[in-house]
Formats: structure tokens, sequence, C-alpha cells
């Protein structure tokens, strides 16, 4: 499968004109990228091809059950894209080409656009790096689904990307709130914490929305006493379990 | 790692505090681009008699926190030695880079007592566990100088060229024009296409790891014998424009000194590895497909 990623100078020139072309944003091709680039710039075509092809890949949309559906399409994606660098995987350049050619209807759909909800940060939002570089790498609609399964993945496991299902409940919010930390930059630290998850799960129980965020900030308080990434996954897994059955000894 | 100002339930020396007196940690960086890498150079200072003791027996050592926001890598670097030096891979990093000089308990040391503390710390002694910051340097950023990802097909110093001849016969390489031609008979010429037209980064990987690899081996050894005769060349401007972007100066003096396999492999990325890894993935989906 070919991919192409949209050139810089389409890029400058689409993301400043979000407001002029929102309506065609619902439009059931992308027909239109080609007619208005040629339009202002002469030039017929807004995209390159990237520099090599990929396994073919269509990703799901279910909507009556949009944590399991970002859970498949960060397995999808990551892996149809598993030779993407990560200077690559953070070029805007190549996820707005995929968001305006490849993956047009996807993120369309994802991002549920109609005629009655049409707002410029939206579509900067869901189609374009719209809130920062950094976090824009986990709330653009596709690269999220990428920078997830790279920083969950682990090739120790039989399903190396297990750590997924933790995050299921609440994708948009768990992963927000998950990955605004640093330390889940270290995939070490990352890994720590999604296999406490799921040992403490193992013992068969459910951990709450709170819970999930009560250990996210105890890691963060003891990254202020200590070097978090000094420690060996085996390590934070044992001082993040215990503070679960220390603070939540009512579940025991 | 953004280390604000804050406090530590124990001593640290660090010159945003008073926590010690008469003692100093520090950790120079020297940060320099090469082929696909970046290497550090690091120089640690430390002037305070117990925590040397400490790094002496194994109790602590340093540790250099490097951390790049826009490709969320972060890792760790740790020496017990005052000099050491680090290659990060350059696809892992882009913009600026924040570096962090540690000097970090490597295991637990209860009832610590450092004879320059604070006169406020006399008589007590403080428990540092595994991981326990002892000591904190200067934090630094580099900014990662990179042309902007080439994500197109790359413009290659390469052509595959083919020979009016169907059965294998030993490649031909020619340097004269501007780009290098690699002659391959008819057949190999099909196969090698098909590789690369029609497969993935996997299948690129093995051809180039088998014609790209031999004839850029072959270029180096020419060079070493006629430098001057090919500076004219397109092939031969572009290597030394990619050369003088990692801060190298490719001239007469650099081809006679360099070793031509480690020079290959650098240029193009270990191939061999990703020759291999494109290898056992086409192999992996085999048996799945079975």
């Amino acid at each position: 499968m070919k991919l192409h990623f949209m050139k810089e100078n389409a890029l400058v020139f689409f993301k400043a004109n979000i407001e002029n072309y929102k309506s065609k944003y619902i439009k059931d091709d992308n027909s239109w990228i080609y007619e208005e680039y040629k339009k202002a710039t002469g030039e017929d075509d807004p995209f390159e091809e990237f520099k090599y092809n990929v396994n073919d890949f269509k990703l799901k949309i279910l909507p009556d059950d949009q944590g399991q559906e970002d859970c498949d399409n960060v397995r999808i994606l990551h892996s149809s894209l598993k030779n993407l660098t990560p200077t690559e995987a953070a070029d805007e350049r190549f996820w707005v080409g995929l968001s305006h050619n490849e993956c047009f209807k996807y993120v369309q759909l994802r991002a549920k656009l109609t005629d009655k909800n049409l707002t410029s940060s939206k579509i900067k939002r869901h189609f374009y790096f719209g809130t920062g570089k950094r976090r824009s790498l986990i709330t653009n609609s596709l690269a999220r689904l990428w920078w997830v399964g790279h920083l969950i993945y682990d090739e120790s496991k039989s399903d190396p990307y297990e750590g997924i299902e933790v995050l299921k409940s609440d994708f948009t919010g768990n992963v927000l709130t998950f990955f605004s930390s640093n330390y889940t930059n270290n995939p070490k630290i990352t890994r720590a914490i999604l296999k406490s998850f799921d040992g403490i799960e193992k013992r068969g129980i459910k951990i709450s929305r709170e819970q999930f965020r009560e250990i996210l900030r105890y890691v963060n308080i003891l990254g202020g006493i200590i070097l978090l990434d000094y420690l060996t996954e085996e390590e934070l897994i044992e001082r993040i379990t215990n503070h679960f059955f220390e603070v939540n000894k009512d579940v025991i | 790692m953004d280390i604000e100002y804050k406090l530590y339930p124990y001593p640290v020396l660090w010159e945003a505090n008073d926590d010690y007196k008469n003692s100093k940690f520090d950790c120079k960086v020297n940060v320099t681009q090469g082929i696909r890498r970046l290497i550090l150079d690091m120089e640690f200072t430390l002037i305070n008699k117990e925590m040397k003791e400490l790094i002496k027996n194994g109790k602590a050592e340093f540790v250099l926190h490097i951390e790049c926001p826009v490709t969320s890598y972060r890792n760790i670097v740790k020496t017990d030695l005052n000099t050491s030096t680090v290659e990060l891979e350059a696809k892992n990093l882009k913009d600026t880079i924040a570096l962090c000089p540690f000097v970090i308990a490597k295991e637990d040391i209860p009832s610590w007592v450092n004879s320059n503390w604070n006169d406020d710390y006399d008589g007590i002694s403080f428990d540092y566990e595994k991981g326990g910051i002892l000591a904190i340097g200067e934090r630094l950023t580099f900014d990662v100088e990179k042309e902007a990802e080439e994500l197109g097909t790359l413009p290659s110093i390469f052509t595959i060229g083919k020979l009016s001849i169907m059965e294998p016969v030993p490649v031909k390489i020619e340097y004269g024009g501007d780009k290098i031609v690699i002659s391959v008979s008819e057949g190999d010429y099909e196969k090698y296409e098909a590789f690369t037209r029609y497969g993935n980064i996997d299948t690129i990987n093995i051809a180039n790891g088998t014609l790209i690899n031999f004839a850029l081996l072959s270029v180096i050894y020419e060079l070493k014998i006629n430098f001057t005769a090919y500076e004219d060349c397109r092939w031969f401007r572009a290597i030394k424009a990619m050369m003088k972007k990692n801060d190298i100066e490719f001239d007469q003096q650099y081809i006679e000194n360099v070793n031509p396999v480690e020079l290959v492999q650098q240029l193009m990325d270990n191939p061999i590895s990703k020759a291999l890894e494109g290898t056992k993935a086409i192999m992996m989906n085999g048996v799945d497909e079975e």
C-alpha cells in the first residue's frame, strides 16, 4: 500500500485556511484538496509519496464500542507502520498527509463531523497538529494510534500490544491522562505501570477510573523522591502494586 | 527532565539549595553529530569526599538523564567513571534534547551522614533508597541540527542498470558519471525491481543489503586509490555534502584513514541488521500465512 504525506507548503496553506475549507471536511471524498490546491498554487498535487510501501491496512469504525475500536486500531496502525522511526512519526506532514488522503474517511468518522458541529478547532485537532508538537502526538486522531502502540509495545509478550486493554474503558481520557506525564516516555516505566494494572486485575479486582488516576498520581509523587528511570521494571511493579493494596485495603 | 527547584526529603548536592557546603557536582557534556548519530562526551566533576567514596564502593554512580520531548524519547546513561561517552541514534531525536546529570544511589543506603552538610543537619543521618538523588547538576539543552526529515523517496546517488544478458553475471560498477551505476543481468534487474518497486521496507532493506552496500564499499575503496578523479561527479558531491552535515570533512586524508566497512555501515545505518530483520519479517509473515 502506498502512503502519502502532505508537502510542507501544502500543509502551511491548508492549515492556515481551515476556516475557509471547513465545509469540505464532511464531503464524501478528498478530491476537493487537489482542486483547491491547484486553484491556489497552480500545482497539481499537495501530496508526495512516502519513501516506502506498507502492508495494506484498514482502520475499523465501531460506533457502538469506541474503546474497542481505538484498541483495535492501535494494533492495526502501529503494526502496519512498525518501521516508522520516532522522528518520522513526530512529523506533522506525515499524519496530515494520511488524514487527508488514505485515512480521510476514517478521521472524518472518528471526529464525528457533521454540518452542525463543524468548527475549525475540531478539524485542527483531528486532522492536524493542533495542540503543540508533543501533545498533538496523542490528540491527533491518527498519530495517537501509532504513538500509543509505540509506547506500550512489549516485544517480550506473545501479544506485544497486551497493555492496551487497560486503557480501553475510556481510551481517549485514559490516553490523555496516562501519556500526559513525561515519565511515560520511558517504555520501561510505561510497561511497569501497565503490568501492575494487569497483575491487579488478574486477581479479580476491577480498577476504577479513580484508582487508575490515583496510581498515576502515586508514580508522579514517587518520581519526586527517586529517579524513576533508575529502578528496574520489576522494582517499579512491586512499588506500584504494594501501594495499590496499601491504599485499597478494602478490596483485598 | 525538567528539574525545577523543589524540596527533597533528604539533602541533595545542588546549586539550587544550600544542603551542602564546600561541595560541587556538575557535568560537562560535549555533543557532536556523527552519521545518523549524536555522540555525547560526558565529564563529571564531583567535589565531596563521602559521596566520592560511595561511588568508589559501588553504592552510587553518575547518571545522565536524556530526554527529547518531541519524539517522546527518555533514557538514562549510568557510569562510575568521571568520563564516559554514549552514542544516541539520530532517528530517535528531533529539535531539542534535554540532559540532566545526577548522582544516584545504586542501592539502599541507610543512615548516611555527610560531613559537608549544612549545619542544620548536624547529628542527623538520612536513609537513601535505591534511585535516591544524591546530587543534581546543571540541566543542559542541545538543539539537534537536522534538515527536515526526508519522507519522500530518497534521492539516490545510485542507479541500477540492466546488462543485455539474461543469466547471472558479475555486477559491473561505473563511477564516472553523475550517479554510480550498478549494472546487473536482466534476470537480476527484474528481481531487484520487484523487491523495491512492488515490495515494502523489508524487501527494500534486503535488496539494498546486497547491491547498494556492495557498490558503496567498492566506491570507498576506489576513492582510496583515486580520490581526486571523481570530485566533479554529482554522487561525490552528494556524499561530501552529507558528511559535512555530520561535521565530517570528506577529503583525501579522511578517505585514506577511514575503515571502509565501518563507513558503509554508518552511511547505510547498519544495513546487515536491517536486511536480516527484513528477512525475518518476511519469514514470519510466510509462517503466519500457512
